[in-house]
């Protein structure tokens, strides 16, 4: 498995994004844009372009898979899923952001103090 | 690494697999569908639909960049993806196909040592034809090689150049690359008290080094060995090192004493290396130098490596120019000029005509076991019909099936190819411990990476050829009414029988053809054998010698040394007659003449002919248990005018009865000889000089006969004689000795190999057939018990079902033989030309082999027959 530097946050940051969105079921591009955009409040409004590029990357590394499916509305979707790897990578990379983001709020905290 | 993994739905349900090339058209409906739900979105939240397309657009970003960019991604993936799904069936396939294995070990055995028998005995074949006919020369460059000879323009006679011949040629051959000579000999070895004839080859310095030949030990024969005064050196074999010396270090410097010489042990050659694949000779133990001063008229067989380009004619021609150059002319060079020729020209035609008809007759039992594992599992597909109708209902597709089967083959092929292996091995060893003498590559033949690969490959197609013949059957069958109940009359289509019947037939005739291919070739070595050779070979034996010219220039002297070594032979209480001859009773000499008789009218023009004889001394027909057929012995006394013809050569010329009191000559002015007797027919012409007439002729004046044929009550004591031979005169060498009999058996050597080789395969053919109706019969026994049991019930005695399951097989095995001859007589040709001798019309052949056959089959059906006869009618007619 590809390891993630932390100069590719922001890619991580979106790929452990999409991969959360993914645990609770199988979600079509659109859900998963839209669920995003719910659970960041709307703090984190992402590039539909950047989104599906994340999704197709996944896609290649089989961490997710994909296969056409109907939607709600009736028309036809492409919905995504996680495999065993995407689940293992979810918990790793996870893992890595909140090291990270603690670490940063921890910096941050000491040079307020 | 990251590794693709199928979601679990894909797993579950085949879906169609993804197509690289409909990678845009997905990207494509998949931003569409975002794009819309995204207008929905802001339709909904009160945008028009113009702006809501306007805003969606601008909230996806760079759309074509990303448009592009997805769908490469996306045939990637489907590339890989369709991979991984080929994998993950490969995977399942495997699965099933072993877990069917092993639910059905029986079958497997079966199938696994049937396969392993028909692919390992086909590399084994492969693998001598590979090294005997295709690869027969284990040396650098030898396809290069040109051997050359003296040979006549008007017959077939070749004789061997001499070293002073070899001279001029090296140096008048542009085309030559190198020439070397080498010639063979039986010398006797003599240690402490025993004596014993070893083999040897006298060898020109460069030949060695020219075939590749380093020395593991010491040093090979030099330039130096051959000059004026050397001492007599001598290389060991690497044989002859570790069974003589032990393979020790100090047999260095070590002497041996060959035919009365001391030689000086100098080195020893390489593991493995001899010249016998190039003459077929037996392998030699001592190397000596050949050639130096003095030896300028001993004769030697030529090698000469063709630069690259140069054709073998170019060779002749230069050879028979370097010849007039050097002024070398001689009467005999009259008559018989260089050429070079092809070292296969002259191989045993025989050999490769053996080794084609064994190539063919192993791809027969290849052939005959594929088919039995084709019908073995198309009668389990039929029993399986359930299992596969199941798999059916749970959304298998029909191909899906046919490649579960095909998988199943392919692993069965696999584990026959690694047993066949195996096979071939043991075969080979089998092969090497019962070769005759005189097939001495044989123990050089291996699996080579070349073999290896061939097997691979016939593996695999042979796997996929049987597993294909139930997959078929398999398509062609009503999957869907398997799994409703009538299980035996819906998979087991009538194609799936059928196709079992013809592979039966097929296979029943295939093994006709082996049997009687075997039937004739036995029918031809027991008529060979039991041709009359003219002699009596029990107790029979000869011991050849040579007494140099050179050593002893005078003629007489030569006569009387070996009458002497004659007489002290003769003093053996052992022996009974040793007469002295010319050649032994299975060789000849040549006399070039005109066979002319007196009284009969003289041809208008003179007739060279080729006249075999033979010089026989005292006693020679005694020695050799040859009783006249009229007439008496020549006299010795008769000096050179008395003769005996053998009685081939009496009915031929003298068809009356006349031939006693005849008289003969060999040419317009030579002296007239009368028939005195007339021999038995002479095994040693067969083959040969069939109409020429041969003559036993007393020595003439001078001519030293140096052949020994002693005749001894029981074993010929052969090491004794030799040394006793040797000990009358230190100028005596020994060039070989033998028993009638072990000559006539290495003369069948080779037949007798190849008959029971062919007599293996044909058993294992019938063997095959037999299991492959078998099966057969008893599938359709089992398929119609129903049947039988209501017959029984009916009242049907069991003698009477019996008959019913035998004409099951009967019917088969009549038109497996039927197809079978029409087979023999459509392979006729081809048989013809590779058994020549045979006539492969043989009705005796034809009809053991038919017998054979159906015994065979009714053995095969009897079993099946007799369970069917015992059907209980109650439990038979229940089950169904």
């Amino acid at each position: 498995m590809t390891r993630k530097e932390p100069k590719d946050l922001l890619h991580g940051t979106l790929d452990v994004l999409v991969l959360k969105s993914l645990t609770m079921g199988p979600l079509h591009g659109y859900a998963v844009s839209r669920w995003i955009e719910a659970r960041t409040d709307g703090l984190l409004t992402i590039e539909d372009a950047a989104l599906y590029k994340a999704l197709h990357r996944l896609e290649t590394q089989g961490a997710i898979a994909s296969d056409w499916g109907i939607s709600d509305t009736n028309r036809k979707a492409k919905y995504y899923a996680l495999t065993p790897t995407g689940r293992r990578m979810l918990r790793a990379e996870a893992e890595v952001w909140h090291r990270y983001a603690g670490a940063v709020s921890a910096a941050l905290g000491s040079a307020e103090r | 690494m990251s590794r693709f993994e199928l979601p679990l739905w894909r797993r579950l349900f085949r879906l169609p697999t993804p197509d690289p090339r409909r990678a845009a058209a997905e990207v494509d409906s998949e931003l569409e569908f975002h794009l819309q739900m995204r207008v929905d979105e802001l339709v909904a939240l009160g945008m028009t639909e113009d702006d809501a397309r306007t805003e969606a657009l601008r909230r996806f970003g760079n759309l074509g960049h990303a448009r592009g960019e997805l769908t490469r991604d996306g045939a990637s993936r489907a590339r890989r993806s369709r991979l991984a799904l080929w994998i993950e069936d490969l995977r399942q396939d495997l699965r099933l196909s072993l877990r069917s294995i092993r639910r059905r070990p029986v079958l497997a055995a079966v199938a696994t040592v049937t396969l392993a028998l028909g692919l390992g005995l086909t590399t084994t074949v492969l693998a001598v034809v590979n090294r005997l006919v295709l690869h027969p020369l284990p040396y650098p460059g030898s396809d290069r090689f040109a051997t050359v000879w003296l040979a006549s323009d008007q017959t077939a006679m070749r004789i061997s150049p001499t070293v002073r011949m070899l001279g001029a040629w090296r140096a008048h051959a542009p085309g030559a690359e190198w020439i070397e000579a080498h010639s063979e000999e039986q010398l006797l070895l003599e240690g402490g008290d025993v004596a014993e004839l070893v083999q040897t080859r006298t060898v020109t310095p460069g030949l060695l080094p020219a075939l590749g030949a380093r020395v593991a030990v010491g040093r090979g024969i030099e330039p130096v060995d051959t000059t004026a005064g050397a001492p007599l050196v001598t290389v060991l074999s690497w044989g002859a090192w570790q069974r003589r010396f032990g393979g020790e270090q100090d047999a260095l410097g070590r002497t041996v004493r060959l035919d009365g010489k001391i030689a000086t042990v100098v080195g020893v050659l390489p593991k493995g290396f001899d010249l016998s694949p190039m003459d077929g000779r037996a392998r030699a133990e001592f190397w000596l130098p050949l050639g130096g001063p003095g030896k300028g008229e001993e004769s030697a067989s030529m090698l000469v490596l063709r630069r690259p380009g140069v054709p073998v004619e170019t060779i002749t021609a230069e050879l028979g120019a370097a010849l007039t150059a050097e002024g070398i002319t001689s009467d005999l060079l009259e008559r018989f000029r260089p050429r070079a020729s092809d070292p296969g020209e002259f191989a045993d035609e025989d050999r490769e005509r053996t080794l084609w008809l064994l190539t063919l007759a192993v791809a027969l039992v290849l052939a005959i076991a594929c088919a039995n594992v084709a019908a073995l599992l198309l009668g389990q597909a039929a029993v399986r019909a359930r299992e596969f109708g199941v798999r059916a209902a749970l959304g298998a597709g029909r191909g899906r099936v046919m490649r579960q089967l095909v998988t199943e083959a392919g692993l069965l092929g696999t584990l026959g190819g690694v047993a066949g292996f195996a096979v071939a091995n043991a075969a080979l060893w089998l092969m090497r411990a019962t070769r005759p003498e005189n097939l001495l590559t044989l123990d050089d033949v291996a699996l080579d990476p070349r073999v290896t690969l061939v097997e691979l490959g016939l593996t695999l197609a042979v796997a996929i050829l049987f597993g294909l013949a139930p997959a078929w059957a398999v398509s062609r069958a009503d999957a869907s009414a398997a799994l409703v109940g009538r299980v035996k009359r819906s998979l087991d289509s009538r194609f799936g029988r059928s196709l079992r019947s013809a592979l039966v037939v097929g296979q029943l005739a295939a093994s006709l053809v082996l049997v009687c291919g075997a039937g004739l070739l036995v029918r031809s070595f027991v008529a060979e054998r039991n041709i009359p050779v003219g002699f009596e070979p029990a107790g029979l034996g000869w011991v050849k010698f040579s007494l140099s010219e050179r050593l002893v220039p005078n003629a007489a002297e030569r006569v009387a040394i070996a009458e002497e070594a004659r007489a002290a032979v003769s003093r053996m209480p052992e022996l009974g007659t040793v007469a002295l001859a010319g050649d032994s009773p299975l060789g000849y000499g040549i006399i070039q003449g005109e066979f002319l008789i007196d009284g009969r009218p003289l041809p208008d023009r003179e007739t060279e002919s080729l006249i075999p004889f033979n010089q026989i001394g005292p006693g020679y027909f005694e020695a050799i248990g040859a009783r006249l057929e009229a007439g008496r012995p020549p006299d010795p006394k008769a000096a050179a005018t008395e003769v005996v013809i053998d009685a081939a050569t009496a009915r031929q010329f003298f068809p009356a009865g006349d031939a006693v009191g005849s008289r003969i000559r060999y040419g317009r002015t030579n002296p007239w000889k009368t028939i005195v007797g007339v021999a038995p027919r002479q095994r040693a012409l067969i083959g040969a000089f069939e109409d020429a007439p041969f003559v036993f002729e007393l020595p003439w004046e001078g001519a030293g006969m140096e052949t020994l044929i002693v005749r001894a009550t029981g074993d010929v004591p052969l090491q004794r004689i030799s040394a006793l031979v040797r000990a009358t005169d230190p100028r005596i060498r020994i060039r070989s000795a033998e028993t009638a009999e072990s000559a006539l058996d290495e003369r069948l050597a080779g037949r007798r190999f190849t008959m029971t080789i062919m007599i293996g395969f044909a058993i294992l053919a019938l063997l095959l057939a037999a299991v492959g109706l078998y099966g057969v019969v008893a599938l359709a026994v089992s398929q119609r018990t129903y049947e039988m049991g209501v017959r029984i019930a009916l009242g049907a005695a069991p003698s009477r079902v019996r008959l019913l399951v035998l004409r099951e097989g009967g019917v088969r095995v009549a038109i497996g033989l039927g197809l079978g001859f029409v087979l023999l007589i459509a392979l006729g040709r081809l048989l013809r030309g590779l058994l020549s001798d045979v006539h492969a019309w043989d009705p005796v052949v034809w009809g053991a082999a038919a017998a054979a056959l159906a015994l065979a089959g009714v053995l095969a059906c009897w079993i099946p027959a007799r369970r069917a006869s015992r059907t209980d009618p109650m439990i038979a007619i229940r089950a169904e």
